[in-house]
């Protein structure tokens, strides 16, 4: 599997090659940051 | 299992009220309940979903609108849209794709306009999982904190509703209010449930859990 389909599912649709995204010289995901973890239920207030 | 009607307050003399004062002061003490919360008689005594007609469908729904619209200060639109003919949805995930970034977890919450605190409400959980032990969901972590991801040694298994085929949570529900629809889709009527949490007893992914605290809580100060 390759590229990436934006759009509609059953409507107007974009296919994206690996190439619009990647470096083709270089294509592994890059590390990145999370976003935070959930709160643990003793963090909330009722 | 005993089906009495609840106690209206209206029995502690000594004599019985006959049953058509009864009835009366039932329905006077559920008007007052139904005063003292705010919502209307008719959202009070109002159906199962499934079982409105449409023109009552229509009436809930402009309610719905409206109530939403004068709370948000904004023009609101509650859609209604069936199942498609000829559609079945399916959920597919590629594990190997995952870097466990949790983006698709906030973009979730906001999509579905989610509690964001108090209580925080996830519909989707990220597993962070060792490599050497393989899928093992006993050892897994939802509250990694990293610098970045995907962490070495680690992959990522984003976990939310599977819309079973055949869901434990539609069947454990004690009033009927989830069911699944004709395109594969399991739905809940929020007006429906009263709070109970027998679904997310029952769900075998979690994120059940989600549906029983976003009923259950009271609404954010
Ligand atoms: S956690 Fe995984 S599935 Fe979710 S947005 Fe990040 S990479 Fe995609
Ligand atoms: S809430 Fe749980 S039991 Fe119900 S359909 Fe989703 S995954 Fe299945
Ligand atoms: S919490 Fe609501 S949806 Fe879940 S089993 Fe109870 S009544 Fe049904």
């Amino acid at each position: 599997m390759h590229g990436k389909r934006v759009g509609q599912w059953n409507g107007e649709r974009t296919y994206l090659l690996c190439v619009h995204c990647h470096n083709p010289h270089s294509p592994r995901f890059k590390p990145i940051k999370p976003l935070p973890p959930p709160q643990r239920p003793s963090e909330m207030k009722r | 299992m005993s089906q009495d009607p609840p106690c209206t307050g209206a029995c502690s003399g000594e004599t019985a009220p006959d049953p058509s004062r009864r009835t009366v002061v039932q329905f006077l003490a559920a008007g007052a309940a139904v005063a003292s919360t705010g919502c209307s008689l008719e959202s009070f005594f109002r159906k199962s979903f499934r079982e409105l007609s449409p023109a009552q469908v229509r009436r809930y729904i402009a309610e719905l609108e409206g109530r939403y619209g004068r709370k948000y200060g904004k023009t609101v639109t509650v859609g209604t849209a069936g199942p498609m003919e000829g559609v079945k949805f399916g959920y597919g995930l590629d594990l190997s794709r995952c870097v466990g970034c949790r983006r698709c977890v906030y973009a979730c919450a906001e999509e579905n306009n989610q509690s964001r605190k108090n209580p925080q409400i996830h519909w989707i959980r990220v597993l962070e999982m060792d490599k050497a032990r393989g899928v093992d969901v006993n050892h897994s972590d939802i509250y990694y904190d990293a610098a970045e991801v995907p962490r070495p040694g680690h992959f990522y298994m984003p976990v939310q509703c599977q819309q079973c085929d055949d869901p434990p949570c539609v069947k454990t529900c004690p009033v009927g209010a989830t069911w699944k629809e004709k395109d594969g889709i399991v739905a809940i009527d929020y007006d429906w449930c009263i709070g109970c949490r027998c679904c997310m007893a029952a769900c075998p992914t979690e994120p059940g859990t989600s549906t029983g605290p976003s009923r259950t809580s009271p609404p954010p100060k």
